[in-house]
């Protein structure tokens, strides 16, 4: 599972919180591509939520964007050890670095993408578009606690994000109260069963 | 031209074989100290580079297949004990897997059957012998080894300093340009010299021992760093 998204959108915390939930229902593990260091794993390590062996970090070489869409080899390794290690039965989630709208999985690396944005970030986001709001498989727009903070419509938001997706899915979420992560996870688990079956 | 294209996924752009540890150390610092950099690790690393890749690719066309895997696992040992650092060792077998990925799922049918003789390689053996099966000679692998050595350094530089991309770009072609009869001297060279390794006899001894130490330390002192963008 992909999961990326411009920078301090909530991407480690999506992928933490989705952690606490899984790890008692799938083997699980998680791959990070950080832009210049290893924090998002050292964030996930420090937190606890995974065995240290079951999160590797990637090196991206300046172009996050690279290392999950157009040269994928030093992620699909990192994949392919993990897979070894808890089966292919498991779950890896494999958080990009914070880039821009343009920035994608490959489908080479991932099954299913999540994309976050947050509405800290501008309500006019969604409207604008990029492949990562129009074609991931799920649109995650985070942080609408502090919509009325920063002049945000959350409304006009997720009314855009459907206009420009179609029939994907949208959800709203507060990843840092907790607020929409189960209807996350339930996608998540509903799309696993899909690709296993 | 395939595999000589920095667009082609062998997870190459993430690697800058030393750049990084050279800019924070202040020994390159713009575009004429890159040039000296880069001659010098031609001359030094990129010769063996060369040697190896020729070698490699002469086992694949000259040899029965026993002695294919003893002289590719002595061409891995010679590699071994002419890197000084661990860090860069493990990079280099690192890159050979993942250039052999990409190669692999390009010309399945071609280096399907050879995929177990050259994985987790060193990345000049299994260049040399994959590109070998691919109908490249030795000497045209040698030439590959030699631009993905330069290319590797002058587009990390690119990155890390913003150098002016058409500068670099012209320290890339003059280099490359400057080297590459000898490049072809020593493949040329390689080819006798691999005689004794196709016969299954381990004489490795021919192969280039210049090296270049600061890199080595460089590469150990890199590994150790946590704000790092580079793989090596």
């Amino acid at each position: 599972m992909g999961i990326g998204g411009p920078v301090g959108s909530g991407k480690t915390a999506l992928v933490a919180a989705l952690c606490h939930r899984l790890r008692n229902m799938v083997p699980l593990a998680v791959v990070t591509n950080d832009i210049y260091t290893t924090e998002d794993a050292d964030t996930l390590r420090h937190l606890g939520v995974l065995n240290a062996d079951h999160i590797k970090a990637v090196r991206t070489g300046c172009c996050p964007h690279t290392a999950i869409r157009d040269d994928i080899a030093a992620n699909l390794d990192a994949v392919e050890d993990l897979e070894q290690m808890i089966g292919a039965d498991g779950v890896i989630l494999v958080e990009s670095g914070g880039d821009n709208l343009t920035a994608t999985f490959s489908y080479g690396l991932i099954d299913r993408q999540i994309f976050v944005l947050d509405v800290a970030g501008g309500d006019k986001v969604a409207r604008k578009g990029g492949p990562g709001v129009t074609r991931s498989d799920l649109l995650v727009v985070n942080k609408v606690d502090l919509a009325p903070l920063v002049g945000a419509d959350v409304g006009r938001m997720l009314s855009d994000a459907h206009a420009v997706r179609g029939s994907l899915p949208v959800l709203a979420t507060t990843v840092r109260s907790g607020e929409g992560v189960d209807e996350v996870l339930a996608w998540l688990m509903s799309e696993r069963a899909l690709s296993r079956s | 031209m395939v595999l000589s294209d920095g667009r082609f996924p062998s997870g190459a752009h993430a690697y800058s074989s030393g750049m990084e540890q050279s800019i924070a150390w202040h020994d390159v610092t713009g575009l004429a100290s890159l040039e000296e950099f880069v001659a010098g690790r031609v001359a030094t690393t990129g010769a063996m580079a060369a040697q190896v890749a020729a070698a490699a690719s002469t086992l694949m066309t000259a040899a029965t297949a026993p002695q294919q895997t003893i002289g590719l696992d002595a061409l891995d040992s010679a590699v071994d004990a002419r890197m000084a650092s661990a860090a860069s060792r493990a990079a280099s077998r690192q890159q050979g897997h993942s250039w052999l990925r990409g190669a692999r799922a390009v010309w399945p049918a071609e280096l399907a059957s050879a995929s177990p003789l050259l994985m987790d390689r060193h990345a000049w053996v299994t260049l040399g012998a994959a590109t070998a099966i691919l109908g490249i000679d030795p000497q045209d692998a040698a030439c590959l080894a030699l631009h993905d050595l330069v290319s590797t350094l002058v587009w990390s530089a690119v990155r890390l300093l913003g150098l002016d991309p058409f500068e670099a770009a012209g320290i890339l072609a003059g280099t490359l340009a400057g080297v590459e009869t000898e490049t072809r001297a020593l493949a040329a060279e390689a080819v006798p010299a691999t005689e004794a390794l196709c016969l299954g006899r381990v004489e490795t001894e021919w192969i280039s021992w210049l090296a270049a130490p600061l890199s080595d330390l460089g590469a150990e002192a890199h590994a150790a760093r946590a704000e790092r963008l580079f793989a090596s």
